[in-house]
């Protein structure tokens, strides 16, 4: 039986890219300190922050709202808010919002549940009738909006999602593949801009084997339903491919990403993004005449 | 690495509940929560995936009740539950 290269007891895990064995509580430890690092490298939290995290009850989201909470007390003043965006997806979302609405009960933190519903007058599933190839764009833009509308609403200063190293990486090979530099760009941590709140990504080193282990040896780990619009991503095969990337030369993540980073310095000042502008009809900021989601309105009542 | 792969001829060698059981048998319960008896052991993690066509870097395995790792030995007797690690949110 392994054993954890730390202790000695019974090992939990395996990490491929420092080549160490560690059993539940040196991963649990492990994990948080390279979180409480990553926030306190990047600066993403300061004291007196209101952070919104956007829990959706699955399992990047749970351990985002397991980890913030045990750091808060290294913040002073800061506070945690959580919100969930019911899309609307029969079948699949009342369990998440379940898990979603214990865990905050259970850490103490603020809840708020707002929907599609409530944003544009429909669930996705009525939604994407007839259009569910388009399933992750169209709930892409609208979780977006809900999000940033309730953190807002919550009196947020930054919002924080459970996007993990598996999804950067697959974010930047995504871009790379469609040779969409701005894109690439875009996708960065934190916002910059005064128009939007801050979103900032503290697992963004983490990988998704290991939130799910970290979550499993607490007794925080519950198997929910997948999203039934999954096998329509995109991101479905570029997964894959970097699953297998990842498992035959460790490290292929994290170099993919810090590789993004090496671009971004290289960018930094140059007119690669495109100029802001307000959207003509609810004057949120965006790249065109319309915002995504006034788009998505109108094409929606066509 | 030989995932993904067609069901091997050796896991054929199933036994419903119940049956008669051999000196060598370990229970395992698939991301889907089919229960299979495998009348193999002992193999590691890494092994049982890889014969399963499971991609390892999709699940996560515990051994009676306990999370391990990809070098754990399972066993005779042994309740192997693999479990998938859902994606997006």
């Amino acid at each position: 039986m392994p054993r954890c290269d730390l202790c000695g007891e019974p090992a939990a895990i395996f990490q491929p890219v420092t080549r160490r064995h560690l059993c539940g509580t040196h991963l649990v430890r492990d994990v948080e300190e390279r979180v409480r690092a990553a926030v306190a490298e990047t600066g993403q939290i300061r004291p007196g922050d209101r952070i919104a995290v956007g829990l959706s009850g699955g399992k990047d989201s749970t351990a985002l709202l397991v980890i913030l909470s045990r750091l808060l007390p290294l913040l002073p003043g800061a506070s945690l808010v959580a919100i969930t965006v019911d899309e609307g997806i029969a079948g699949y979302r009342a369990d998440t919002i379940q898990a979603a609405a214990s865990l905050t009960a259970r850490l103490g933190v603020e809840h708020r549940l707002v929907s599609f519903e409530d944003l544009i007058g429909s669930d996705l599933d009525t939604l994407l009738a007839g259009r569910e190839e388009q399933a992750c764009t169209i709930c892409g833009i609208l979780r977006k909006k809900a999000l940033a509308d309730a953190a807002r609403t919550a009196g947020a200063t930054a919002i924080a999602t459970g996007h993990n190293l598996d999804d950067e990486a697959q974010s930047v090979l995504m871009n790379a593949f469609r040779g969409d530099l701005p894109r690439l760009l875009r996708t960065t941590g934190t916002g910059t801009s005064a128009d939007f709140l801050p979103r900032i990504k503290p697992l963004a080193t983490i990988s998704e084997k290991e939130i799910a282990a970290y979550l499993f040896v607490q007794g925080f780990f519950t198997v929910l339903p997948e999203c039934p619009y999954t096998k329509y991503a995109l991101r479905a095969g570029v997964r894959t491919l970097l699953s297998d990337y990842e498992y035959r030369h460790p490290g292929t993540m994290e170099n993919l990403v810090a590789a993004k980073k090496t671009i971004e310095r290289c960018c930094a000042g140059a007119p690669v993004m495109e100029p802001l502008h307000r959207c003509r009809e609810c004057g949120d900021p965006c790249s065109g005449d319309l915002c995504q989601v006034c788009r998505l309105r109108h094409s929606l009542l066509e | 690495m030989k995932y993904p792969r067609p069901w091997p001829d050796r896991h054929r060698d199933v036994y419903a509940p119940g049956m008669p059981r051999s000196e060598a048998i370990m229970k395992v319960i698939l991301p889907d929560q089919e229960v299979r008896v495998l009348e193999q052991a002992p193999v590691t993690v890494r092994d049982l995936l890889n014969e399963l066509g499971i991609h390892p870097l999709e699940v996560i395995v515990a051994k009676n009740g306990v999370l391990v790792p990809e070098q754990a030995l399972l066993g005779r007797d042994d309740e192997v539950r693999i479990i998938r690690i859902a994606h997006g949110g």
